[in-house]
């Protein structure tokens, strides 16, 4: 493919959140040393003990090497190229939606999240992350009523200091992984929920992170914490400018399920994938785990990943409760430069802990697509059982798949499964959906959205019809 | 560097001028440079994701010392029951890795068929190894292979030329008669299977008594156009002893491989198997069974590489784990961009026996080209509840139904086994080694 | 004007010749049946109007409406009204039948240059035909022919045809599998389609179909030629004496 304005134009056109938003932005010099981090969390006025947590992740990073062992490949990253801090003006924390920048609103509108509690889908209710700050929540005050706290990250170190930090880092810990550590030194917001005893959220919880300013990371922290018997459902949607520049996005999500407790977490992830030569893009360095801690308990990760130039993410749990369940159900599309490495890990160390992996794979033009994925029984989890397929899809001649499952049994009441398909598009089919008059783009689409369909549904109804227009999006150019 | 490598290197030092094919400048240059790579690298460690669960720590600390000849009093009757039978077979045997003419037979060889001492070749005609002397594969986690490549003493050429079929299944038999001092052997195969030819062959590592050693062998095996070749690995040395062992197979168009391995003994094995479908229309079946109790680690590592449009594979490979046993199983199928038509499959089957028993598989697919329908599957599980009541409710006890469900487990890669004295004497062999109940 | 007009075609498959020669005329509101032994080249003719890669023309023309239908893309020949009712129609998991009808109905409607039609409205166009058919309304959830009998897989494509309303129907073997119950509600689902301006060309092996239907032409395909053309009576002497006693005339 050569750059004539008409594929310029079609890859523009593919990627319709591209737009930056004129505003003015709070944003401190590029670079990383325990000043900023100082700053940031004097920025955020934050109780005592944050600093001192960042302070102690900032150390152990710096003891620490950035992770080789996937199979994605990119140039080194400059840390002190980066900033650490962004935010909007006028802005330094949540405030009441009348006192939101009408810029931002407008944003959002733009983006299909109006944030206007009359006009927002009904039964979801969003925190708007804008970089590195929320900018307004809604319906919060509907869930106060019911014990739920749905609020910024800020908000809750303020208001919910001693529950933040009791949990803060109990699944994820700083010293998990070089980019846990780093977000645990450097993140600037996120959104923190916590569901109370029995209570089943009435909505949708969601959080819509943007990345607006150039040269700047987004790290971002999601707590959720349902405690006993209680039931939520949580979104999460992203998107950002088209730059030609590589931007980090180094997030950390912790989920605890207490005993009986559900989350259902589902994501569809469409940063800025990069050009059609693989310039520009996010790298979505990802740390997602959640903790089943009470017996029978249910943790879900739901993902579509279609966006990002560097996808590494393996969304997790561990089983720790007696009869817990987990599951994840991934759909990863890479196109064009796109590289993906992604999957999750199961641990079971309570007994009757069962779990499911079920990820599709898709590569068309060069994109690379790995599915890394660890199942883990541990001695005591007796009558474990766990399910795992993986299936990937090629389109064209340059891009590739791999499967990297690991299975580890200690335990001979477990029962595990894996199975693994790799395959091209079928002729077969295609003729069949071109003979009842698709087109070839029209037809690969279709039968793409077929492969991925046990994933789709697991979506609730709003982001199951967008991640759909999401994946036919994403493979335009891809069919020759 | 780690200790045992330390002494190796000596060895190699001290004794350079008395490795076979020394003054040939080929073989000289291909150890010289194994000794220099692997000295460069050390030996692996678990660090290296090849060898993430299998240590290798006993192994690069304890320098086990070379064989390099003496007297063993034995007699044919001795090895009577290593022996597939007798009549109906030809065979090396290699009494502690060097080759042991008086106990080897090679009557009614098919004319023209070689089958010799490979430190005899690298003396009299070193010209005949030089084409397969490099490895396929180097690198950080080929330690083991690379140290035979720099030190080893014998092993078997086998040569089937051009359209001859050979019709007796060969025997390689490498035992070992452990001593006092606990001894390494370093034994490299060279199978040569020409055009059209065909032949079986059955390798075989076994230990007379029960003593500590250390087998580090490879196997080069070459298939030319239309060749077929059965290989045969048997694995069952003592519970002391350790055994890390590589083939590798290289396939010309038309070519078929059937590979089996079946792996009873040893206290830490490790088996690797590169296998490459380098011409059209070649095949490859694989298959392996591997039976661990005890402590014994037992573990597997295969590579399939499709290098050409046009070929298939199909793996199966089982594990049986009882006690404290640990088995790894690492498969990998590996297809490049722009080939066509490729068709791979690969299963693994792993039975737990106990919750002390382990196992840690990592099928993994690596796929370049989408011309291909690949797919692999693993499972991981205990005995069947079910299929355990089904046999009590039938007047069995539970020993007696927990063996047959075992033997009907292995029995899938058994029973396609032939001819049948082969079948009945692997049998006997798994019986004999294998430490289940 | 003839709906399709196929002269002298000569049609190979791998290079290896399967059509040689073939005529063929259909005028609008026709149908006619094409008939022939195992290997004879019926199932090669409907892929390649339908616009099957692998069937390379070698010689000879094929006019549809009036247009040369050679050059067009498959999805162009559908769009236009061509359809092909498959043999052995391929599964697609994870599409429901209902989603690749609309889908399929929509492409059309595009085709046409008319707008789509709304969910509902489509909702019961489709109902109207799949009842027809005995078809529930959970059907139109399953996956297309994921796990479908042949009989099922038949009578889907049956439904197909009656909500894409195609100017040409080619049904390549649609009665096979079939039971005497499928087979007569399949018979009954293809006369209801029968007007003066649908044309259908059915392909069968067996004349039973052809008992129920009454094609107006029935014709011999036999080593890459139509070796006789005729009415119903053709395919009665056909029933009763096999195609054996044709070889010479093919020859």
């Amino acid at each position: 493919m050569n750059d004539t304005p008409a594929v310029a134009s079609a890859m523009a056109r593919s990627y319709k959140y591209g737009f930056v938003t004129p505003i003015e932005s709070d944003t401190i010099p590029q670079g990383l040393d325990e000043e900023v981090i100082r700053l940031i969390s004097f920025k955020k006025q934050e109780p005592e003990f944050m600093l001192e947590w960042r302070l102690a992740a900032y150390r152990l990073w710096l003891e620490m090497t950035e992770p080789n062992w996937s199979s994605v490949r990119y140039p080194p990253i400059d840390y002190q190229g980066i900033s650490y801090y962004s935010a909007p003006v006028g802005n330094p924390g949540t405030v009441a939606l009348e006192d939101v920048d009408p810029a931002l609103l407008a944003t959002y509108e733009k983006l299909g999240i109006p944030l206007d509690e009359r006009l927002t889908l009904a039964g979801v209710a969003v925190d708007a992350v804008f970089d590195s700050v929320s900018v307004a929540t809604t319906h919060q005050k509907k869930l106060a009523e019911m014990g739920i706290l749905f609020c910024s990250m800020s908000e809750a170190l303020q208001k919910h200091g001693a529950l933040v930090h009791r949990y803060l880092g109990s699944v994820v810990p700083p010293e998990d992984n070089f980019f846990a550590a780093l977000n645990a030194a450097v993140f600037s917001d996120g959104t923190f929920c916590y569901i109370p005893p029995g209570v089943r959220c009435p909505m949708e919880l969601s959080t819509y992170f943007r990345i607006n300013a150039a040269r700047t990371g987004q790290f971002e922290r999601t707590l959720i914490i349902a405690d006993e018997y209680s039931q939520v459902g949580y979104l999460e949607g992203c998107s950002a400018p088209q730059r030609d520049r590589n931007q980090l996005h180094a997030a950390v999500v912790e989920l605890i399920a207490m005993e009986g407790a559900e989350i259902a977490y589902s994501t569809v992830q469409n940063w800025y994938p990069g050009d059609a030569e693989g310039r520009g893009g996010i790298y979505n360095f990802v740390t997602k785990r959640g903790e089943c801690r009470g017996d029978h308990s249910r943790i879900s990760w739901t993902q579509v990943e279609t966006g990002s130039a560097i996808t590494w993410k393996y969304p997790s749990v561990i089983l720790r409760g007696a009869g817990s369940s987990g599951r994840f159900h991934s759909v990863a599309l890479t196109n064009h430069h796109q590289q993906a490495d992604t999957g999750t890990k199961m641990i079971h160390i309570g007994p009757n802990t069962s779990s499911t992996i079920l990820s599709k794979g898709i590569s068309a033009g060069h994109g690379h697509n790995a599915y890394r994925g660890l199942v883990k029984v541990l001695p005591g989890a007796s009558g474990a059982r766990n399910h795992s397929q993986c299936d990937s899809l090629l389109l064209g001649e340059h891009c590739s798949a791999h499967t990297h499952p690991y299975l580890e049994v200690k335990n001979h009441s477990a029962r595990v499964e894996h199975e693994a398909t790799t395959s091209r598009i079928s002729e077969d089919q295609l003729f069949y959906c071109r003979q009842r008059g698709l087109s070839n783009e029209e037809a690969v689409s279709l039968i793409v959205n077929g492969f991925c369909q046990e994933v789709l549904r697991e979506l609730p109804m709003e982001f199951s019809v967008e991640a759909r227009k999401l994946l036919a999006v994403s493979l335009e150019g891809s069919v020759g | 560097m780690s200790s045992a490598l330390h002494t190796y290197q000596r060895e190699f030092h001290d004794n350079s001028t008395h490795l076979p094919g020394w003054n040939a400048w080929q073989i000289r240059r291909s150890r010289q440079a194994a000794m220099q790579r692997v000295m460069q690298t050390d030996l692996p460690t678990q660090k290296l994701e090849n060898w993430k669960y299998t240590s290798t720590r006993r192994l690069s600390q304890t320098p086990y010392a070379l064989y390099t000849g003496g007297c063993v009093g034995l007699y044919l009757e001795d090895l009577d029951p290593f022996l597939v039978d007798r009549q109906a077979s030809h065979r090396l045997v290699f009494i502690n890795g060097l080759l042991s003419r008086r106990l080897s037979c090679l009557d009614d060889l098919p004319n023209a068929v070689q089958v010799a001492s490979m430190a005899r070749i690298a003396d009299e005609s070193p010209a005949m190894l030089s084409p397969w002397l490099e490895p396929v594969l180097t690198g950080h986690d080929q330690g083991f292979a690379e140290l035979n490549q720099a030190l080893w003493l014998d092993g078997a050429f086998v040569h089937i030329p051009a359209g001859v079929q050979l019709i007796k299944p060969l025997q390689l038999l490498f035992l070992t008669t452990p001593f006092q001092e606990p001894i390494v052997t370093f034994p490299w195969n060279l199978v040569i299977v020409g055009k059209s030819a065909q032949a079986l062959v059955i390798e075989s590592y076994l230990t007379l008594g029960q003593g500590a050693h250390f087998s580090n062998a490879r196997t080069t095996l070459v298939l030319e156009p239309q060749a077929r070749l059965e290989h045969l690995l048997l694995l069952g040395e003592s519970e002391l002893a350790w055994h890390v062992g590589s083939v590798q197979a290289t396939q010309k168009e038309g070519s078929r491989l059937d590979s089996r391995i079946f792996a009873a003994g040893g206290e830490l094995t490790r088996q690797e198997l590169q296998i490459t479908l380098a011409g059209a229309e070649a095949e490859c079946f694989q298959e392996g069974l591997f039976l661990a109790g005890r402590r014994q680690h037992m573990d597997l590592h295969s590579w399939l590489h499709h290098t050409c449009s046009n070929t298939r594979s199909r793996q199966l490979f089982k594990s049986v784990l009882d006690g404290h046993a640990r088995g790894v199983f690492n498969g990998v199928i590996r297809i490049p961009p722009d080939l066509q038509n490729i068709q791979a499959e690969q299963k693994t089957a792993n039975l737990l026996l106990t919750d002390t028993a382990e196992i840690d598989a990592k099928p993994q697919l690596e796929i370049h080209s989408d011309a291909v329908q690949c797919s692999h599957g693993a499972t991981v599980g205990g005995m069947n509840p079910e299929a355990m009541f089904y046999l009590q409710s039938r007047g069995l006890d539970v020993d007696a139904a927990r063996l047959l469900l075992i033997q009907g487990f292995a029995d899938e890669l058994l029973q396609t086994i032939k001819p049948a004295p082969v079948q009945e004497w692997l049998r006997q062999r798994l019986n004999q080694e294998r430490n289940l109940p | 004007m003839n709906i399709l007009e196929i002269s002298n075609l000569h049609v190979a498959v791998m290079d290896k010749p399967i059509l040689r020669g073939l005529e063929l005329e259909l005028k609008p509101g026709e149908v006619h049946a094409i008939m022939g032994p195992n290997g004879s080249g019926k199932s090669t003719l409907a892929n390649l109007l339908a616009g099957r890669e692998e069937c390379q023309v070698t010689a000879g023309s094929v006019f549809y409406q009036g247009e040369n239908l050679l050059v067009m893309a498959p999805e162009e020949r559908a769009g236009k009204g061509l359809f092909l009712g498959f043999q052995n129609p391929v599964e697609l998991p994870g599409i429901s039948n209902v989603r690749l009808l609309k889908e399929a109905f929509n492409a059309r409607q595009r085709h046409r240059g008319l707008p789509a039609m709304d969910a509902l409205a489509f909702r019961d166009h489709l109902d109207q035909r799949s009842k027809r058919l005995g078809l529930s309304g959970e059907w139109l959830l399953r996956p297309v022919n994921v796990g479908f009998s042949g009989g099922e897989k038949k009578r889907n494509e049956l439904l197909q045809m009656m909500v894409l309303e195609p100017r040409l129907a080619i049904l390549d073997e649609i009665d096979s599998g079939l039971d005497i119950d499928a087979l007569a509600l399949v018979a009954e689902g293809i006369n209801a389609m029968r007007d003066a301006q649908r044309s259908m060309l059915l392909i069968t092996h067996y004349p039973r179909l052809l008992d129920l239907v009454h094609p107006d032409h029935v014709h011999v395909l036999m080593e890459g030629r139509i070796i006789l053309s005729g009415g119903m009576a053709l395919a009665q002497d056909l029933e009763k004496q096999g195609y054996g006693w044709l070889e010479e005339v093919a020859t």
